[in-house]
């Protein structure tokens, strides 16, 4: 028989029914184990009555709160797997998402339903006072072999190409990473987690583990470091699980709060710079624990032992991974390759089962990432192979960006790439090339056009037109910030091209990659 | 274009994506409706330090600073004053 996550918790439910769950986010708020779990099997009933069934695929729309946790649960329950459908997309994202994959209904916040007007069909059947339920037109079909596979998330995930790959996890598979990370965690009943991560990007070793081992999760107010701060304290946490923002926030609280003596504060999702993990030591006395998570294969490597002595260090890899650092053809870096519990069961488009994505390196996860060990195991990681830009934490190729620029009616060819800025690690800016016979639009033209198609993180900051893309001999786009921002012949928005310059009018094509090279740092 | 009119604008379509929640006016509480999540605060901090050439100090990001547009609005008009008069 296999497995279902809704199981494992029923079964701590009925361990510790009066343990508590969710403590927040407002004061003094709390649900048990115990009535979440009759809130689960009641949710689950109420999606069986609405047609939801074994083997559907349901989009989740909703914003990361109790009720995300809910929902993801009750689908469960019922046999269904879940699409997270991100809420800070654009809404042409969003609808992507259920072009590239199946999906048969959605839940979604009242609020923002308008988004999949084009897709609804029938009435929206009500769910909670902020949630309906929405059958929508599958715009495709699932892969034939998903269904053997025990799906309990089909995440959707950019790729180079700017098209959609798709990662799907099975409850088995989560189950394992789950085990294997908490290897090192340790988590158990005696902790309380506050969370302050996207739920749309961010569950399996986290929410899964936290309501598998029976942990309790601290949800705060809002993300202001003063909140983060009340959440702790007031609720006695053990734990954090973050992004660097989230601590610099904190960090930036002039109140005299100090932390409670916490067993661990993860950072996750991006690099944590030496000065923020300083200046958070300085103001709490506590060091930061780095991670290395990436959405293939969990969290195999945690920074438990020596955060502070290794800082600038994700940690030594967990007891049940391997790894693999592999030299790089005619570069100084290394490639580091990985092998373990719960590896992705496929990719979804187009199709590819594990043990194919894993043939291609005999065996191994290649992660498109560099790294470096020392002589202890610690592992650091220096750089990625594939030109991935993370703004706070939230990944995206430039390459997406540049589909959406180039669909711009003035612009011929762009080159996005990401340069380091306090506080947010990095933030795109964009180099474009002019069509002939146009006028360049302003700055605020080119905003609107992109907030129109991507998220927010992902518009450029800055936008400069240059007379052509810089090249390598090979004829491929340079994204090296370093290299762009000193070199190339570069003309403001304010100065706009003289249309009679030469301009390159072979209409440039971005640089198509490989299709499976991995994405983001979500777990 | 006022400073509330051009904090308005960038609110509404930075963080609310041009969608306008129902009952949304300046006093609308953005962090209680979920708007203003960490990435959000992060952005507005360092679009304010652009546009407005205001630095912001750490003891200014707390969420009477950014709770609606009127509260923006207010900060930032007091952060120019301190400026003008230290």
């Amino acid at each position: 028989m296999s497995l279902n996550l809704a199981e494992v918790f029923f079964q701590k439910a009925d361990a510790q029914p009066e343990h508590p769950l969710i403590l927040g986010p407002r004061g003094g708020s709390c649900i048990s184990y115990g009535e979440f779990q009759r809130d689960v099997q009641s949710m689950a009933e109420r999606l069986r009555e609405a047609g939801i069934s074994k083997g559907m695929n349901v989009g989740l729309h909703y914003p990361s709160d109790q009720k995300y946790i809910l929902f993801t649960y009750a689908l469960w329950t019922v046999g269904a797997s879940v699409t997270p459908i991100p809420m800070e997309l654009a809404n042409e994202e969003k609808q992507q998402i259920l072009q590239h994959i199946a999906i048969d209904t959605l839940i979604s916040s009242v609020r923002h339903c308008d988004v999949f007007e084009d897709f609804i069909v029938g009435d929206a059947s009500e769910l909670s006072e902020q949630a309906r339920l929405l059958k929508v037109k599958t715009q495709r079909q699932a892969p034939a072999e998903l269904a053997a596979i025990n799906p309990a998330f089909i995440r959707f995930t950019s790729g180079t190409t700017g098209t959609a790959k798709g990662v799907v996890l099975s409850h088995e598979t989560i189950f394992e990473r789950i085990n294997a990370a908490n290897q090192g965690l340790h988590i158990g009943p005696e902790d309380r987690i506050v969370w302050l991560l996207s739920m749309a990007y961010h569950f399996t070793v986290s929410i899964v583990a936290y309501l598998s081992f029976g942990a309790t999760i601290v949800l705060p107010k809002n993300a202001f470091g003063v909140s983060l701060l009340r959440a702790a304290i007031d609720n006695n946490a053990t734990m954090i699980y973050g992004a660097p923002t989230h601590y610099e926030l904190m960090t930036h609280d002039r109140s005299d709060k100090a932390l409670p003596p916490l067993r661990l504060a993860i950072v996750t999702t991006a690099r944590l710079s030496t000065e923020l993990a300083e200046a958070f030591y300085q103001r709490f006395g506590l060091a930061l624990n780095e991670t290395y998570g990436i959405i293939e294969i969990g969290l195999p490597v945690i920074n438990i032992d020596q955060p502070r002595q290794k800082q600038g260090s994700v940690g030594q890899l967990l007891p049940a991974y391997s790894i693999k650092l592999v030299r790089q053809e005619n570069q100084n870096t290394s490639e580091i390759l990985l092998h373990g519990p719960g590896l992705l069961d496929a990719y979804y488009e187009p199709w590819m089962r594990r043990e194919a994505i894993l043939q291609k390196h005999s065996g191994w996860l290649a992660t498109g990432d560099l790294g470096v060990m020392d002589d202890a195991g610690f592992l650091t990681i220096v750089g990625r192979s594939k030109e991935m830009i993370s703004v706070a934490g939230m990944k995206f190729f430039p390459q997406e960006v540049e589909r959406v620029l180039e669909r711009h009616p003035d612009i011929q060819a762009a080159c996005v790439f990401g340069v380091k800025v306090p506080r947010l690690g990095e933030s795109p800016m964009a180099h474009l090339v002019l069509n002939e016979g146009c006028d360049a639009p302003d700055e605020n033209a080119l905003k609107d056009h992109c907030a129109e198609l991507l998220a927010s993180y992902k518009i450029p900051r800055e936008f400069k037109w240059v007379l052509c893309l810089e090249r390598t001999a090979s004829g491929k786009i340079v994204r090296n910030a370093d290299k762009l921002l000193k070199t190339g012949q570069t003309l403001n928005t304010a100065n706009p091209i003289n249309t009679n310059q030469k301009l390159n009018t072979d209409k440039l094509k971005t640089n198509v990659g490989e299709q499976h090279d991995l994405t983001t740092s979500a777990t | 274009m006022t400073l509330q009119q051009a904090l308005r604008e960038y609110l509404v379509k930075q963080h609310l994506k041009g969608l306008l929640p129902k009952g949304f006016d300046d006093d609308y509480d953005l962090i209680d409706a979920g708007f203003m999540d960490s990435l959000a605060i992060i952005n507005t901090i360092t679009y304010l330090e652009k546009q407005y050439d205001t630095p912001i100090e750490e003891g200014d990001i707390v969420p009477e600073n950014f709770m609606s547009v009127n509260a923006l609005c207010a900060f930032v008009t007091s952060k120019q004053v301190e400026q003008v008069s230290p």
